[in-house]
């Protein structure tokens, strides 16, 4: 309920689908144009920023993503350790044991995916603050075909079911003897792959369900359908529209010239 | 010693001044849970039973009240320390399952409790013949069907001995041969082992044969309780 109020003050909340939208769309795919870090990092700091004037509170964010956060940083180690093992050209920072971890160039691959990702997770956070409803019918009204609209829609609605999922086998497994706090590094990424398995086979066989339920409910049986609802943009959202690719688009002369 | 719940109350949803606060889905629940018990809780669909269960693990905290485990307030308890002495069989069998083999499910408890190998062994070969799962101990846990699924899942929980076994409505996927072998098992790990099972069910017929007392609730409210069904 205080999550909910803490929703309905924000600023993004009450902007039309479309800026957000667009704002989503030309970060990540700006953040995949290029691999210049500090670029990457010049996005996401504008993400946050965002987020932050919208009216999204810090510990709600925290919240929400925390679970992929730990998944990053845990990335993150394990892309510095390993990446470059058994390179003849490349030489190692850390040696144990005659085998050498930790390269110049794992840090920075590691630094570059793990800013990327946060940049995916930051403009996911942007679309959650809004109606799934609306962003289906934005999409139909940017002409996006209605099947396409509907499962990039459906695929939003049903992160909230995945994530209560991996808190379900999470507190299962804690409730089998499985003591996380007490896991070494190792033993914690084992155990998390282990929740990533039985999620990745409810959401391949709930969306063969799905489908197999749509279609029987009689999905795309009418050539083209209308709305009785149309969005409308105000001045302040078609700026905006305009202004988030700008953004972007300065920041990376801006990096390439600095 | 029993899983004591005292007058614990729960509700999803905290409200505010301008909204008003939600119906509490558990409302100062109190029960006294012991060990050599069938004690099944019933009453309608969104009545609180399963918000019930996960009170009386502590996957849930209560917004008012406590719930103490032989003594100890569940609060001061990890989730894995609880798990050792309470086990959880919940509603939906397929999302408690995360291992890659049937043998594999139940072995997990069982490392996680440190036991020999010799009597981990012993005990997962016990379960999968009580189960009817010997066959399919080395299939996916996830190709097996809803029924099979939910014996393994009972098996799994079932295989670590706990004190106190909760059940939430374990008969929904079982035919009648496996709801009567699933009762006898109940009724002899609480008169043989002294275990305190709490058994969450709509199935009239398995609560009147199997359940030693009954307790019925409604809005998150006990509404009327039997304490024997003989």
């Amino acid at each position: 309920m205080n999550e909910n109020r803490a929703i309905k003050k924000g600023r993004l909340r009450i902007l039309d689908p479309r800026p957000k939208l667009m704002l989503m769309a030309s970060a990540s795919t700006a953040c995949m144009l290029t691999s210049n870090l500090w670029y990457i990092a010049s996005i996401l700091v504008v993400l946050v920023v965002t987020l932050l004037i919208g009216g999204m509170n810090l510990s709600l964010l925290w919240n929400r993503a925390k679970a992929i956060f730990m998944l990053i940083i845990m990335l993150f180690v394990i892309q510095t350790l390993f990446f470059g093992m058994g390179r003849a050209d490349a030489a190692p920072l850390l040696h144990i044991g005659g085998f050498g971890f930790v390269y110049t160039g794992g840090i920075l691959l590691a630094a570059m995916l793990s800013l990327r990702l946060l940049v995916i997770v930051f403009a996911g956070l942007i679309l959650l603050e809004g109606e799934i409803r609306d962003y289906l019918l934005a999409l139909v009204q940017m002409k996006i075909p209605y099947t396409f609209a509907f499962m990039v829609v459906i695929g939003l609605h049903f992160l909230p079911i995945l994530r209560e999922e991996a808190t379900n086998v999470y507190c299962c497994m804690q409730l089998r003897g499985k003591d996380f706090k007490k896991l070494k590094l190792t033993g914690k990424i084992r155990a998390y792959i282990g929740i990533c398995l039985p999620i990745l086979v409810s959401a391949l066989r709930r969306a063969d369900e799905m489908s197999i339920a749509m279609e029987t409910r009689g999905f795309r049986s009418q050539p083209r359908r209308t709305y009785m609802r149309q969005l409308k943009m105000r001045g302040a959202d078609i700026a905006l529209t305009i202004l988030f690719p700008a953004i972007f688009v300065g920041l990376y002369f801006l990096v390439k010239f600095l | 010693m029993a899983l004591v719940a005292e007058t614990i109350t729960y509700s999803y949803g905290g409200g505010s001044s301008s909204v008003p606060p939600p119906e509490p889905a558990v409302d100062g629940f109190s029960a006294s849970f012991e060990h050599g018990r069938v004690s099944a809780i019933m009453g309608p669909n969104g009545c609180g039973k399963t918000t019930l269960a996960k009170l009386l693990v502590g996957i849930l905290k209560p917004l008012h009240g406590e719930v103490i485990l032989d003594g100890t307030n569940l609060v001061g308890l990890t989730l894995a320390e609880t798990g050792k002495r309470v086990g959880l069989v919940m509603q939906q069998p397929g999302r408690q399952l995360f291992c890659t083999s049937v043998k594999d499910e139940i072995e997990f408890g069982l490392k996680c409790l440190e036991l020999s190998q010799e009597e981990t062994e012993q005990r997962k070969n016990k379960y999968l013949e009580y189960f009817g799962l010997q066959q399919y101990e080395d299939r996916f846990p996830f190709e097996l069907s809803t029924g099979e699924k939910q014996r393994l899942v009972i098996a799994a929980v079932v295989c670590m001995q706990p004190d106190y076994l909760i059940l939430d409505e374990p008969t929904s996927a079982l035919d009648r041969g496996r709801k009567r072998a699933l009762g006898a098992l109940l009724r002899r790990l609480s008169k043989d082992e002294n275990t305190g099972v709490i058994l969450i069910s709509h199935d009239e017929w398995f609560v009147s044969e199997y359940a030693d007392g009954v307790t019925v609730m409604d809005h998150g409210r006990i509404v009327c309780r039997k304490e024997s069904m003989r």
